[in-house]
């Protein structure tokens, strides 16, 4: 992102949720006023990790996983309010994104059998194993060893609440990302119609797929590489499937454009665990959302091997 | 029953408190012969599992900390927020995400006149506390305000004896590390002598940040931005104030003089205060006391460290370790300690709580920090049962007044550059 015309670019960078949040605002104002805006936005982030983290045991997070199958547990009402959405596209992605995949996620990491895996599995399932009391505010497990990790979603979340806190500051034309695969783009860099990204080949980073512009939208992509388990010997992908905890090998990509960064995330990692024959479902569900799905080398004829539908992807 | 107005005060309730202190320490594998381990419990009913009583709550100043008193009070059971106040309307949507059912006014008095109110924060910017505070006080409320009461020593005074001349009233000052299970524990281990003689301490706090407040228009940065201002008590009185009371309350005294520099190194934006700042406090008996803070770096973050000839202790934001001299005296249950690596070090783990997780039947390796819901909750909980009357706060006014004096003498001498001699009449309050 280069410098374009007159107007100062302001750039800020933290590490939070273990993983590089970037703000790079263009605005014509003073700086001075920019930055404070980036660093309130920064400040968001880090207060969601604080909530969200699965690796804090003083989150609000962790203390439902540690407590909230023994019974209600008192929550405060953005939580309460993340939870339910989280809910809701669990459900409208069929589980397919589920933030109840904590229990898989748990075995995965210290390298447990497959019976203990299986266990698991029973443990999935938001609208089967989450009570919800929105009067009192509280969140309970039906069962012992549900465990939430809604880690498919924090970044996304995380850069919504940070969009927030830059329109609070006046900001009005920014770009904003958290390791590069979630991003949120607020109006354009001067003289453009949208803020241009790239979503790089999953298997050549000197190339890439697709190439959006963003204009007060987030693009989520989600990929099998990156963090991996070992498991008797081999590498498993970073996602699984919540319905089987099986680690997604048919689709190498999934990207979605949509208008908020929660939704992006979830949705791109529903479109990633069903792969390109769920584009039409989920293309109904999601109006407006656009979507790319790049199937995995092993799986795909050239001709056939990537899909895309809306109009952020239509060039 | 329900707390409200002054209908409640004095009323002395039998809470159990939900934070209470043990001297608990995270067990590890390998138990040498003879030590005994705690096995986690199962849970049986307490007193602590009934609801509490309802306290109605109003909160005023909804910036950063009046928002984070909100998310506190909205996780604490018999908390019910009634009215939140800041008089830029602004804010009152986002504050009102954290709190359903409460309404928003813009002038504080409108809710003091409401007698239903019986509770009542006060996180303005500190130059605005005096007037807020002395008319919650007359006006029947158990009133919380945060630290530094005032950005004078005069209005800190103002508001102390305002307090003080009304001893059935709960007033308490946000001195909330004090009242954080962590510090409470490390608090109780500096009395068991464990770290034998005390040469000296050392605070940082280290975040590379403007420090500036957003917003949509230059003229509310302006009066967000009230920190910057010379008139502020700067680095020391807005942040250093809690580390440096920590230090005051684990080394049993208030210093005797302190001698600070400071500068604007990084942000040359036209503030008045500097953005780093280094001072050394002289404590009774001879030990020094060294607080050093920037805007300009992240690096080494928060900490605090005391050291002793024959242990120190490091203090991070809810974490705290012990390190023992290779020749201090054996402590018997430190072989079955945790131990970290910190950089080069071996610190032992100390860890609150640790016999109530196991009262809990939880097991307290497993769960360390699960307990720590952050010092401002512990600190809004205690102030909550002090207006139920089940306890006294242990940082009223008195502290709060020492803690500003202190903090704000420490800003003067960073911006004269003069060593600055304590005088016991800046902390009378006759």
């Amino acid at each position: 992102m280069a410098a374009r015309g007159a107007v100062p670019l302001v750039a800020l960078a933290r590490t939070a949720m273990r993983t590089r949040f970037e703000i790079v605002i263009a605005d014509d104002r003073d700086p001075v006023q920019s930055r404070a805006a980036a660093e309130a936005a920064l400040d968001e982030i880090e207060r969601v990790e604080g909530e969200l983290s699965v690796f804090r045991p003083d989150s609000q997070l962790a203390r439902l996983n540690a407590e909230a199958a023994a019974g209600p547990v008192r929550v405060d009402q953005s939580l309460f309010a993340f939870l339910r959405r989280a809910g809701t596209l669990s459900a409208k992605l069929e589980g397919a994104f589920d933030p109840t995949v904590g229990a898989i996620l748990s075995v995965l990491r210290r390298r447990g059998g497959v019976a203990e895996l299986a266990r698991a599995v029973t443990l999935v399932g938001f609208r089967k194993q989450v009570r919800l009391d929105a009067r009192a505010m509280t969140v309970s497990f039906r069962r012992a060893g549900v465990a939430l990790d809604p880690g498919a979603i924090g970044k996304g979340y995380a850069i919504e609440r940070a969009v927030e806190r830059l329109r609070d500051g006046g900001v009005c034309n920014a770009i904003l990302h958290g390791g590069t695969s979630s991003v949120h783009a607020l109006g354009a860099p001067p003289g453009a119609a949208g803020w241009g990204v790239a979503v790089q080949d999953p298997d050549d980073g000197q190339k890439h797929v697709a190439r959006v512009l963003l204009r007060n939208q987030s693009l989520s992509v989600s990929t099998i590489a990156g963090r991996t388990f070992k498991r008797r010997g081999a590498a498993r992908g970073h996602v699984v499937d919540p319905r089987t905890g099986a680690s997604v090998s048919h689709t190498a990509l999934a990207a979605v454009v949509m208008d908020a960064a929660t939704d992006a995330d979830a949705v791109s990692t529903g479109l990633l665990v069903l792969g390109s024959g769920a584009l039409r479902t989920i293309g109904k569900r999601f109006p407006g959302a656009s979507f790319l799905c790049v199937s995995a080398a092993v799986a795909h004829d050239d001709k056939t091997r990537i899909f895309a539908s809306g109009a952020a992807f239509a060039a | 029953m329900k707390v409200t107005g002054k209908r409640s005060v004095g009323r002395r309730l039998f809470l159990r408190q939900g934070s209470g202190l043990a001297f608990g320490l995270l067990m590890a594998d390998g138990l040498p012969a003879g030590a005994q381990e705690l096995k986690p419990r199962p849970k049986a009913a307490t007193k602590s599992d009934k609801a509490p009583v309802p306290v109605t709550c109003a909160v005023i100043g909804l910036g950063d900390q009046g928002r984070e008193i909100l998310k506190a009070l909205s996780l604490l059971p018999g908390a019910d927020v009634k009215t939140v106040c800041d008089s830029y309307a602004g804010v009152h949507k986002r504050a009102l995400e954290r709190t359903a059912k409460a309404a928003a006014v813009e002038d504080y008095r409108r809710l003091l006149d409401d007698k239903t109110i019986a509770a009542v924060w006060v996180a303005t910017p500190s130059h605005q506390h005096k007037d807020i505070v002395i008319a919650a006080l007359q006006a029947g409320k158990g009133v919380y305000c945060e630290a530094p009461l005032a950005s004078s020593v005069e209005d800190a005074r103002a508001i102390a004896q305002a307090a003080v001349r009304l001893p059935g009233q709960v007033f308490q000052s946000g001195l909330q590390r004090r009242l954080n299970p962590l510090e409470q524990h490390v608090h109780g281990f500096f009395r068991t002598g464990v770290l034998s003689k005390i040469a000296q301490g050392r605070s940082t706090w280290n975040k590379k940040t403007s420090w500036r407040r957003a917003a949509a228009t230059a003229e509310r940065q302006t009066a967000l931005d009230w920190r910057l201002s010379k008139s502020s008590g700067g680095l020391l009185g807005e942040l250093g104030i809690h580390q440096i009371d920590v230090a005051t309350w684990l080394l049993r005294g208030k210093p005797l003089s302190v001698s600070g520099l400071g500068g604007v190194m990084a942000w040359q934006d036209g503030r008045q205060v500097p953005d780093t700042v280094q001072c050394v406090f002289e404590y009774p008996g001879g030990v020094r006391y060294a607080y050093n803070a920037t805007l300009a770096s992240s690096f080494d973050g928060v900490a605090d460290v005391f050291q002793g000839s024959d242990a120190a202790v490091m203090l991070r934001p809810d974490r705290a370790w012990m390190f023992k001299e290779s020749d201090a005296p054996n402590l018997g249950w430190e072989v079955y300690a945790t131990k970290e690596t910190i950089g080069d070090e071996t610190g032992i783990a100390l860890v609150a709580n640790a016999t109530k997780l196991l009262d809990e039947g939880k097991d307290p390796a497993a769960n360390r920090g699960a307990y720590s819901k952050g010092a401002l909750y512990y600190s809004c909980e205690t102030f909550l049962n002090a207006v139920r009357g089940a306890a006294k706060t242990p940082c009223g006014a008195v502290e709060g007044f020492e803690a500003t004096v202190v903090a704000l003498k420490a800003n003067e001498a960073v911006v004269t550059g003069n060593k600055i001699t304590f005088r016991k009449e800046w902390f009378s309050l006759t």
